[in-house]
């Protein structure tokens, strides 16, 4: 397995039959564009680069000189917290002809309202989550016919289908989740968010729990990858990772790259997920998180992933630490006064790219990193 | 007119437009004009409420001064209560703000002493700066105490108190957004548009 030294984002785009996964993090925020082959490409989720405030995917096209509403088939919108989707409306809207997909519970009335209920009611210097569905449902709503319809993700469904070409290998991405049981309880969570009547508007209260993440399994040829959004796992057989182990009916093989769920952290690892899912050491790659005292990965799970995965890689130091702006020296002897200290709320973007041999060598994964970005061994 | 006003930062004005004032006059024309320039910059049910306000403020001018909506009228009015956004009047004397850092910020968690609020820089320019703190619940008066909760929304300046008589002092000030509150008429029309949004997405 070859590494490359570190090095800037731009570059040659990859051949028509390489696959690669190149995940970015700033540490609260995580984007995964996948190439499937002459030049399609599936985009998951969005986070926005810490300097430029741009979605990630699309300055990641611009660096290597692609136009995103050609190359982007598939956008996938794999929860709505605010770390997985910021500028998700702005890729929607240069990629007019890529299909949506999410869990069809996003698209239930129940939730439209609660959409609709806090992004109408207050206006956000940068945007919650709830503001970025609505922005980008508003934009779906703007297209003709059939496409406006959002490919509903639900447990082993097939939701893009790609055919060989002289090029490249056929193509599937499949969805693992959520499953029927937080389907129905994700609708309950919502009735908890109705704003009551001459109550005080606010910022929507952040999600609880991310079972109805959405985790896809795609297949290129005989290569394949697991990405695991921030599906966590509960010891609930009939929901999380155990559903998805559990099920006769997912994708069988084993992924040679796997997106580690949940920034790494242990409610994201399932055994059977390593053991049956996953072949013998593969490629990892996670994002870290990093908010108030809740910091992913820990130590403990770097050790963990690292004993199962020795080639991981982290696409952002951390911990971010103290904020790296300074400011006047009356700021400063003010905000030493106030709060002690200010955080920075993420380190600087970073990025892990993941790209194979092509069809002559599609075990050969090379792996390139950003300046912030590390081998998972690093943080042990 | 005697009117106490209440400093409250909305999204996109800067905070030295605040100005705390006290025990000013002004008439009641003043006072409809400065609504009605504020309303340009709210929002939705924002502008919507306050187009309210201002309509009860024109009928009680109307009624106070028949034919001369210049004329001064010596009603106590609590501006509060009429506008509990924003204010910027004309004034001679008074206290002024000179910012020097300011942010927006929202509540993630309230602890027990404390409160953990995400920060956005709208100094940082063109860069996107976000922090993180931790600020302590004693510094806040006792109707933040009250309102705050996960999702509260702030604004954080820090700058320079001018006093009329040209003293100085370095002031920090939070202050929490009174936003209205939501109303049945458009919890209503959100499910209604939200019924009409289900059936667009679903093909129908």
């Amino acid at each position: 397995m070859g590494q490359l030294p570190r090095r800037r984002m731009n570059g040659p785009p990859p051949s028509a039959d390489q696959i690669e996964l190149t995940l970015f993090g700033p540490g609260y925020g995580e984007c995964a564009v996948v190439h499937l082959g002459a030049n399609r490409w599936l985009v998951v989720d969005s986070c926005l680069d810490s300097v430029t405030g741009r979605p990630a995917a699309l300055a990641y096209f611009e660096a290597l000189g692609l136009d995103p509403a050609e190359a982007i088939r598939l956008i996938t919108i794999s929860h709505w917290h605010d770390d997985h989707i910021r500028g998700v409306s702005m890729l929607v809207s240069a990629a007019p002809d890529a299909a949506i997909c999410c869990s069809a519970a996003i698209t239930r009335e129940e939730f439209l309202s609660r959409v609709l209920d806090y992004s109408r009611a207050v206006a956000l210097k940068y945007s919650s989550g709830l503001h970025e569905i609505a922005e980008v449902f508003q934009r779906l709503r703007g297209r003709p016919g059939s496409d406006r319809q959002p490919r509903n993700a639900i447990a082993n469904r097939s939701v893009l289908t790609m055919a060989a070409t002289d090029e490249a290998d056929d193509c599937v991405v499949t969805t693992l989740s959520p499953c029927d049981r937080e389907f129905e309880r994700f609708l309950g969570t919502v009735a908890g968010m109705v704003p009551a009547i001459k109550e005080t508007r606010r910022r929507a209260p952040a999600p609880e729990r991310n079972h109805l993440s959405v985790a896809l399994w795609v297949k290129v040829g005989a290569v394949q990858l697991l990405l695991g959004s921030d599906l966590e796992e509960c010891g609930d057989p009939a929901s999380g990772w155990s559903a998805i182990v559990g099920s006769p009916e997912r994708p069988q093989g084993s992924a040679s790259v796997f997106k580690i769920p949940h920034h790494g952290s242990k409610t994201g690892h399932h055994d059977g997920v390593w053991e049956s899912m996953v072949r013998r050491s593969p490629v990892a790659v996670l994002s870290p998180f990093h908010s108030g005292s809740v910091r992913l990965p820990t130590q403990r799970d770097a050790a963990r992933i690292l004993e199962r995965a020795p080639e991981s890689y982290i696409t952002a130091r951390f911990p971010a630490g103290a904020t790296r702006k300074r400011r006047s020296a009356a700021v400063e002897r003010t905000i030493q006064e106030t709060v002690g200290r200010l955080r920075a709320a993420q380190p600087r973007t970073g990025w892990v790219r993941i790209r194979n041999g092509g069809r002559a060598d599609p075990d050969n994964w090379t792996v390139e990193k950003g300046v912030n970005a590390c081998a998972l061994s690093a943080l042990t | 007119m005697i009117i106490s006003t209440v400093a409250a930062a909305s999204c996109d004005e800067p905070f030295a437009d605040f100005e705390e004032t006290a025990g000013q006059q002004v008439s009641a024309s003043d006072l409809v004009h400065v609504i009605t320039h504020e309303l340009s910059g709210l929002h939705g049910g924002l502008a919507e409420a306050s187009a309210r306000r201002l309509r009860r403020v024109r009928e009680t001018s109307r009624d106070s001064a028949p034919g001369d909506s210049t004329a001064s009228t010596a009603q106590i009015m609590d501006f509060a209560s009429l506008y509990p956004q924003r204010i910027a009047l004309p004034s001679e004397a008074r206290a002024t703000f000179f910012p020097l850092q300011e942010w927006e910020g929202y509540v993630i968690r309230v602890n027990q002493n404390s409160f953990t609020a995400r920060l956005v820089d709208l100094t940082a320019g063109a860069t996107r700066e976000e922090e993180e703190a931790d600020f302590p619940l004693d510094d806040l008066s006792d109707s933040d105490r009250k309102v705050i909760r996960a999702g509260s929304l702030f604004r954080w300046a820090i700058g320079y108190r001018r006093a009329p008589g040209g003293s100085k002092e370095r002031v920090s000030r939070i202050v929490f957004r009174r936003l209205p509150a939501w109303t049945r008429r458009e919890l209503d029309r959100n499910r209604q548009d939200a019924a009409e949004w289900a059936s667009s997405l679903a093909g129908e």
